[in-house]
């Protein structure tokens, strides 16, 4: 017997740091170099099986993800659209340090609305850097976490590079809190 | 040694039992002034209560042997300076440290405190134990305790160093042990070795110590301390056992002996001693274990000790009391609640003006949240008074709730607000709609009016109208997250994604409140139309419902989606809340609330058509309320007719009325009759033949009787034929004239009784109206006098002309009479006068009836008086005469 669980979760972070991209290859397999900048908001779904939850069934998570329009130098990210949103992914783009620095202004502006939330932060487009510069890019974003993010990944849409990883974790982190 | 050793473990449990229930009455030592005056006269003690509260606070507050010593210094008097000089001296490091530095410091102690204690007789013993105040007692003989194992740990540790010091000690604590024996082994109590055993007794009261500091943890290390001393004390034991073989040899044999000596004398001495200061103990533990008598022993003390302490240090008292404060009320609460509750009861609303006064936001923010949920609560139960009760601060708790959490204001509102604007709007429209229907059909003049706002052409809207309604979808939808809750769907159409709906509608009201609605206000979406569907939301606090439909909307239909929106906020408010995407936390009720729309449809499909016959009905039974009426009134409009047609028949056969126009009018039971006629006769005559015609009614005689105008030219030859008659008449001479029905008429009459009659026949003419007489009266006379000489009556013969001239004037006026009047000069008698008068007036009376007049209608009189317009001074002659004077014999011809 299994049960399915709904979960709305966020995309935020800068503009063009691949919030898009990386639901796409999550949600449809797919990768494009194109750059189409998100409007408003893009709902997306996807329906994944989760083992080992503290339930005794079989949960199915379906995740509501909503893909927020990117934070601009001129426009924010409008908080309600966060209300009620179990979980958000954090992206930033490595190859751009200041979309990085700017996490932790997400990561209040996520916790102000939801203090229950999940936070997890997802380090994108490794493909496009060295691994020395990476690997001081993770600890920056560790000690901006503030203790509140569950955990950092180093993403990339364009490879797939722990990109089921990351939702699978916000996923189980979701259901596990409720 | 091996006897001491027995007891310290009885009594160590002992000790400990008793210490512990006895906490509170070592910390208010203050109490047990007496002993502690006698401990500082034993200079055991340091004498002030200061410093015994001191180590107590020392040890409660670290629990590291050095804390606990340290305490333990300080009661022995050792300043820290010593201590620290001691430790510095004894360059041994570890846990041990503080234990191996107290031998030196007090090396020098024993006989000063050892020795005053021999001054503790056995009486004085006794009254301490008796009197409970074994505390300090025990407290300060665990100095002793503390003291002597150290000393005799002493040779194990400083035996390298200065063997022969330790040698004078360990002599000296025999010594000290032994030589008090002697005075009083002649005494019948054996005092010295009670003082051994008693303070080896109290050995393991240095348990006791740590549990009157209160700390419970300090316990175990001052035990371990103990059992560490022991053990040392062991060691020492043998150490000296050795020690003493090797320095004394043969003078140990001595020692044993007096030992044994001791022993044997003593013991039993020393068993009764032990068996009755073990009864006291029992009686002291008896007292201490039953409440009753405990509460008996603290009861005079208790507000003593507890108002001491709090003067002292209400810091302490705060900590100490502070941590089971809760508890205690919380106890007590449960013990007796209405009593509790009576207690605070009386403090609550000062308590909380006070609050609301101090911080008025944390008063909100602390009710705020229950707000509510408590006033959706009261709503259920009772309605009519939570608006009484609310009406007050309504606007000003709205407004912070509001401002704190607007959803659950909406959600705890929501089914009250909308049963209310729809009741009111309801009677609105009632109002609106009698107004309508008075002139035209509803439907007819709402589509006219819709066609005109919206531009679109009636035919239109017809075919608008005529679409049918359905329902394609129903979702409840969690308003922060736009999870779904619920939903429900048409079977066998087009499936719509729940959460794809849901969360683009949830997303299109943050952006309309995001970026449309002014900041700081809140609008929510009301609907979204496409094509001839729209999607009808109806917003909660948590939630809302999204109903997808198709068709024109009936408005039962969105009466029933609030209804429906009210008993989900009333009945699953909560769960909604705390809705987190798990289906399992709501209840399967809802699904079914949530179809029950659908069934609404249907049925109103069904009523549809019902219609025709409905409205056939309604028609039939409108049609038949007008005709029936109409009908009658028809039937009996027609009785009245012919009856109004005999009425008039009848009355134009009477000649005289057939020339004048009559109306004959039947009303109910009345037949009024309306016209004009020339004068009253025509109109009872009309009367009296339509009463005949119609005798059943009654008669409403409505005919004026007008005047007609008669012909003024023949009016004013009437009125001059009848002055020319009236001017016939004798003494009459008037004119008339004739103008606006009125106669004016002017001229002398000779009677009064003249002017009225010719007032009267001119008043006759018809057409005359009034009549203006002006008509003077002018009456006859007759001039001429008759004189007479001085004193004669007889009549001169040249009056016979005068005669004739009054017989023509009688003939004249034959309805004349005349008064003859004979007068006197004043000369003479009066008598005399009045008789010449009178034969005067008939001589002259005679004289006209000789002449042929008729003397009845003659008088004669005589006047006292001279005649009219005779005066005095004129000549008597004149006064000597006879008047004629004509009168009209009506009154008198009798």
């Amino acid at each position: 017997m299994s049960v399915t669980i709904s979960k709305k979760m966020c995309m935020i972070g800068d503009f063009g740091v691949g919030k898009t991209s990386l639901i796409r290859r999550f949600v449809d397999r797919q990768f494009s170099d194109q750059y189409l900048s998100t409007v408003g908001v893009k709902i997306s779904r996807k329906s994944i099986v989760l083992e080992n939850t503290k339930q005794q069934e079989d949960v199915t998570a379906q995740l509501l993800i909503w893909d927020l329009e990117g934070h601009t130098k001129f426009k924010g990210i409008a908080p309600t659209y966060l209300q009620g949103a179990s979980g958000v992914l954090i992206v930033a783009d490595v190859s751009r340090s200041e979309t990085v620095e700017r996490i932790s202004e997400h990561v209040k502006l996520f916790s102000s609305v939801n203090p229950k939330g999940s936070i997890i932060v997802a380090l994108n487009k490794v493909d496009l850097i060295d691994e020395e510069k990476l690997a001081l890019l993770v600890e920056i974003s560790h000690s901006i976490g503030q203790g509140k993010v569950l955990a950092v990944y180093t993403t990339s849409a364009k490879t797939g590079k722990d990109v089921d990883e990351i939702f699978h974790k916000l996923a189980y982190t979701m259901v596990e809190q409720a | 040694m091996a006897l001491p050793k027995e007891n310290p473990a009885d009594e160590n449990q002992r000790e400990g039992f008793v210490s512990q229930p006895d906490e509170s009455a070592a910390g208010a030592a203050a109490q047990l002034e007496p002993l502690l005056n006698l401990l500082a006269e034993l200079k055991i003690f340091a004498g002030s209560n200061q410093q015994n509260a001191e180590p107590e606070a020392d040890s409660s507050s670290g629990d590291d042997r050095a804390g606990a010593l340290g305490g333990l210094m300080d009661l022995l008097g050792i300043s820290e300076q010593e201590q620290q000089q001691i430790a510095a001296s004894v360059p041994v490091s570890g846990d041990r440290q503080p234990e191996s530095v107290t031998p030196p410091a007090v090396a020098d102690q024993p006989k000063s405190w050892l020795f005053p204690t021999h001054k503790l007789n056995n009486s004085e013993l006794e009254r301490n134990y008796s009197s409970a105040k074994t505390i300090d007692v025990s407290a300060d003989v665990s100095d002793f305790e503390i003291e002597s194992p150290p000393v005799q740990e002493l040779p194990n540790l400083t035996i390298p160093n200065s063997p022969q010091k330790v040698q004078a000690e360990k002599s000296e604590e025999i010594e000290a042990s032994i030589s008090p024996t002697n005075p009083n082994a002649t005494l019948p109590t054996p005092t010295a070795p009670s003082e051994k055993i008693y303070l080896d007794a109290v050995v393991a009261s240095i348990q006791s110590m740590p549990n009157l500091l209160e700390e419970p943890t300090s316990i175990s290390q001052p035990t371990e301390i103990l059992e560490e001393i022991k053990q040392d004390l062991n060691e020492a034991d043998n150490a000296m056992e050795r020690l003493q073989s090797l320095i004394f040899g043969s003078q140990m044999s001595d020692i044993e002996q007096v030992k044994i000596l001791l022993a044997e004398n003593d013991l039993p001495g020393v068993r009764h001693l032990m068996a009755s200061i073990n009864d006291k103990l029992g009686k002291l533990e008896h007292q201490i274990y039953d409440p009753q008598e405990l509460i008996a022993l603290m009861l005079p003390w208790i507000a003593e000790i507890l108002s001491r302490k709090i003067s002292d240090s209400r810091e302490e008292v705060v900590n100490a009391i502070g941590p089971i404060i809760d508890e205690v009320i919380r106890a007590k609460t449960l013990e007796n609640k209405s009593a509790m509750s009576s207690a605070i009861a009386e403090l609550l609303p000062d308590a909380l003006a006070q609050q609301i006064v101090n911080s008025p936001a944390d008063i909100a923010k602390a009710i705020a949240p229950e707000i509510g949920l408590a006033i959706k609560e009261q709503i259920r139960l009772d309605q009519e008074s939570i608006a009484q009760a609310l009406a007050p601060e309504m606007g000003k708790a709205i407004t912070a709730q509001i401002a704190l959490e607007r959803d659950s204001m909406v959600d705890a509102l929501y089914p009250v607000i909308g049963s209310t604007i729809a009741k009111y709007m309801a009677e609105a429209i009632k109002t609106i709609n009698e107004k309508v229907s008075n002139s035209l059909s509803i439907e007819g003049v709402r589509r006219k009016i819709r066609s005109q706002v919206q531009g679109v052409s009636e035919a239109e809207l017809i075919f608008r109208e005529s679409m049918p309604f359905t329902v394609q979808a129903i979702f409840l939808i969690h308003k922060a997250s736009g999870l779904v809750i619920a939903e429900a769907q048409h079977p066998g159409e087009y499936q719509l994604e729940s959460e794809m709906v849901a969360g683009m509608l949830t997303a299109i009201s943050s952006f309309v409140n995001e970026c449309i609605v002014q900041p700081g206000q809140i609008s929510e979406l009301n609907q979204i139309e496409y094509g001839d569907s729209k999607i009808m939301l109806e917003i909660a606090g948590y939630c809302y419902l999204a109903v997808v439909t198709k068709g024109e909307t009936p408005a039962p239909f969105i009466k029933k989606m609030r209804q429906t929106v009210s008993i989900i906020i009333i009945n699953y408010g909560q769960s909604i809340n705390q809705f987190n995407g798990n289906p399992r936390t709501i209840s399967d009720d809802l699904q079914p609330l949530l179809e029950s729309l659908f069934q609404i449809v249907t049925e109103e499909k069904e009523k549809v058509s019902k219609p025709p016959i409905a409205l056939v009905g309604i028609g039939l039974a409108t049609l038949s309320l007008i005709l029936v009426p109409w009908g009658i009134y028809q039937y009996r409009s027609s009785i009245d007719r012919r009856l109004e047609a005999n009425a008039i028949t009848a009355l134009a056969s009477t000649p005289e009325l057939a020339v004048y126009r009559l109306d004959v009018a039947v009303d109910g039971k009345t037949l009024k009759l309306t016209g004009k006629l020339p004068n009253q006769e025509l109109r009872t005559k009309a009367a009296k033949i339509a009463a005949s015609t119609v005798p059943q009614l009654q008669l409403d005689n409505k005919i004026i009787a007008v005047d007609v105008p008669p012909d003024p030219v023949l009016t004013a030859a009437e009125v001059q034929r009848i002055t020319a008659v009236l001017n016939q008449s004798s003494g009459v001479a008037i004119s008339s004239r004739y103008a606006d029905r009125k106669v004016t008429v002017e001229g002398t009459v000779i009677d009064g009784a003249d002017s009225q009659k010719i007032a009267q026949s001119l008043k006759q003419i018809p057409g005359v109206q009034s009549v203006v007489s002006t008509v003077k009266l002018d009456p006859l006379k007759i001039a001429t006098r008759i004189y007479f000489d001085r004193g004669t009556t007889t009549l001169d013969s040249t009056y016979g002309e005068i005669i004739a001239s009054v017989k023509n004037f009688m003939d004249q006026y034959p309805q004349k009479h005349i008064k003859i009047i004979g007068h006197s000069d004043r000369t003479g008698e009066l008598v005399t006068n009045q008789q010449l008068s009178l034969r005067r007036a008939v001589a002259v009376r005679d004289a006209l009836v000789r002449q042929g007049a008729d003397p009845k209608r003659l008088v004669a009189v005589a006047s006292p008086n001279p005649p009219a317009g005779v005066e005095s001074n004129q000549p008597l002659l004149l006064s000597r005469c006879v008047l004629f004077e004509p009168i009209t014999k009506t009154a008198n011809s009798k």
